[in-house]
């Protein structure tokens, strides 16, 4: 379980969240709903660790994670997270498999167990004949595309996502969110943070306006 | 951690064939640095200065080392009952004769071991071949100018219908002892052969009767060589001790210190993203900064060695003369220090900066 209370973050004179509070249930699927600038990449940013907010706190699983040490939040990644960043930034040297394989370095799989976990995921993802190519040589939807496998590598009990659709046509947008709604299924918690209205069809929708978090009717949500 | 940061440093060994230009040019750079430092370091050991000493053979009464003018050669001769361009011991004799270019040319030699101690030239500066063998040892430089090496068999014209064959068991480097010396053994024609060139060493043995110079001039012989003596000693001096040279050797060091740390902290920010990233994923900041230290220890040492090496050859198979180890040493030690403590410096610098990144601003960033 997630439980965010009065979550405030500002970048100087401007308060980006203003008392962000919400509580998500062990594998419940989340969509941050907002406009560009509304303050999603933040939140996200900040539930994955990346980020500290000026006020509040933010428990996973009964840990506060705001004040926990910087080697248990090392752990903490490893072992409890997974997410994509919305910069879908890989290592330039590496070959994309190499990137998705990353965080099977700490996790300590062997070399068979790695091969079968990242093919598996890469031909789930579509890029299974890619697995060789460099970065600069992927789509930006490819390398979005490789950026989410790569969170979803160790099979994390939290998974954020930014922008899981960006760039994406609707083929692959689909295809990414039946591999979420999958997850799910298995029990992960998935908080995605977009603007692309197709994703909100697909699970419960939070939309965070004016600093603030509240819920949102949709089709296929609340 | 260890299993980590081993890790890392395969992974991260891509990037040198990605971006090979910027590790080429900085490396080239330091390596070149290196290798002048080196140069500099060794300038004192291998300068034909550096082997003046007084000689000392119980067989003759005095040696003397050109350039002599052909006066003082027959001053010489005046008072000489021989005058031995060698030195001979037991039944075998040694013919030592310098010629006029001022270089070896040619060891042709019976014992070559006896050969060396006699004429005190240092085994170390034989490159290769094996002492005690009979045949020719030849000067780097002539070597490489008539394309010859040990193995080789060398043909000397010694009349206009006579030749002899000798086969080269070993290269010599030219120092003050061996420059201007040519060692033989003695066959009469091989004597005759090198009549054509002019004396600048030889040994000598006075005349019954005539003691420390030639007859009525004294001490003449003696004073010239004590005076040769001083005034090389006096350069070498000078060359050690020169305020300029010190000046440039230390020059090196610095730039190369400074070069060091800027393509440390060159790499740390073009790192910077990617290591933002691995932080993200999990990835400790001390296996981080572990693994960046190690890769600059590692980078830097590689590059010393390399630039140390190439100052070796340079000395050595460019310029022909002999680079001792002792050189090499120290100026690898001198190097290794400067290079563990820019690597140190940097690679702390950088973790400090490491702990106080912002994972989330980093990778927004660009």
């Amino acid at each position: 379980m997630i439980r965010v209370s009065n979550l405030v973050k500002s970048y100087g004179e401007l308060k980006v969240l203003d008392g962000v509070s919400f509580d998500i249930e062990q594998g419940e699927f989340i969509v941050i709903f907002g406009s560009s600038g509304a303050g999603k990449t933040t939140l996200l940013n900040i539930l994955a660790t990346y980020d500290k907010p000026d006020e509040g706190e933010v428990i996973f699983d009964r840990i506060n994670i705001i004040n926990t040490s910087e080697n248990s939040l090392e752990r903490f990644r490893i072992e409890k997270i997974g997410f994509a960043h919305q910069s879908s930034y890989m290592i330039e040297c590496l070959p994309l498999y190499e990137n998705v394989a990353l965080p099977l370095i700490l996790a300590g799989f062997s070399k068979q167990e790695k091969e079968k976990v990242v093919a598996k995921l890469l031909k789930e993802v579509g890029l299974e004949d890619k697995a060789k190519n460099r970065p600069s040589q992927l789509s930006l939807g490819q390398k979005k595309r490789a950026c989410i496998a790569r969170a979803l590598v160790t099979d994390p009990r939290f998974i954020l996502i930014d922008e899981p659709t960006a760039n994406l046509d609707v083929a692959n947008k689909e295809r990414i969110l039946a591999l979420l709604s999958q997850k799910q299924k298995g029990g992960a918690t998935i908080i995605v943070a977009t603007h692309d209205q197709i994703v909100t069809k697909h699970a419960k929708v939070l939309e965070l306006t004016n600093g603030k978090l509240v819920p949102l009717e949709t089709e296929g949500g609340v | 951690m260890l299993k980590t940061v081993v890790k890392l440093c395969f992974l991260f060994f891509r990037e040198y064939r990605l971006r090979f230009s910027h590790f080429f040019k900085y490396g080239v750079i330091m390596v070149l640095i290196a290798a002048y430092f080196s140069v500099l370091v060794s300038l004192p050991l291998v300068s034909e200065f550096a082997e003046i000493r007084p000689f000392e053979v119980a067989e003759f009464d005095v040696f003397l080392s050109g350039p002599l003018e052909k006066p003082d050669i027959e001053r010489v001769r005046g008072g000489a009952e021989a005058i031995v361009e060698g030195a001979c011991f037991g039944d075998t004799e040694v013919y030592v004769k310098g010629n006029f270019a001022g270089r070896i040319n040619l060891i042709l030699v019976n014992d070559l071991q006896r050969a060396l101690e006699i004429t005190e030239i240092n085994e170390r500066y034989i490159r290769r071949g094996k002492v005690s063998r009979r045949g020719a040892v030849i000067d780097a430089y002539t070597a490489k100018k008539l394309s010859v090496d040990v193995g080789n068999q060398v043909r000397i014209k010694i009349k206009k219908d006579v030749a002899v064959e000798y086969r080269i068991v070993a290269v010599l480097f030219p120092t003050s002892v061996t420059s201007g010396i040519i060692l033989a053994d003695y066959p009469q024609e091989v004597k005759e052969a090198f009549r054509p060139f002019e004396y600048t060493s030889f040994w000598v043995k006075w005349k019954n009767g005539v003691e420390n110079g030639v007859k009525g001039e004294g001490n003449y012989t003696l004073l010239k060589r004590s005076d040769l003596i001083r005034q090389q000693k006096e350069a070498l001096d000078e060359l050690t001790h020169n305020r300029m040279l010190r000046l440039l050797k230390w020059g090196g060091i610095v730039a190369l210190f400074l070069i060091a740390l800027k393509d440390i902290w060159l790499l740390f920010e073009t790192r910077k993203k990617d290591y933002a990233l691995l932080l993200g994923l999990g990835f400790s900041r001390k296996s981080l900064g572990t693994h960046f230290l190690a890769e600059n220890l590692l980078r830097m040492a590689v590059t010393v060695f390399v630039g140390t090496l190439c100052a070796k050859l340079y000395m050595q198979r460019i310029i022909g003369f002999y680079y001792p180890s002792e050189a090499f040493m120290e100026s690898l030690m001198y190097l290794l220090l400067v290079a563990i403590t820019a690597s140190c410096l940097g690679s702390a610098v950088a973790s400090k900066r490491l702990r106080r990144i912002s994972i989330a601003e980093v990778l927004a960033e660009g």
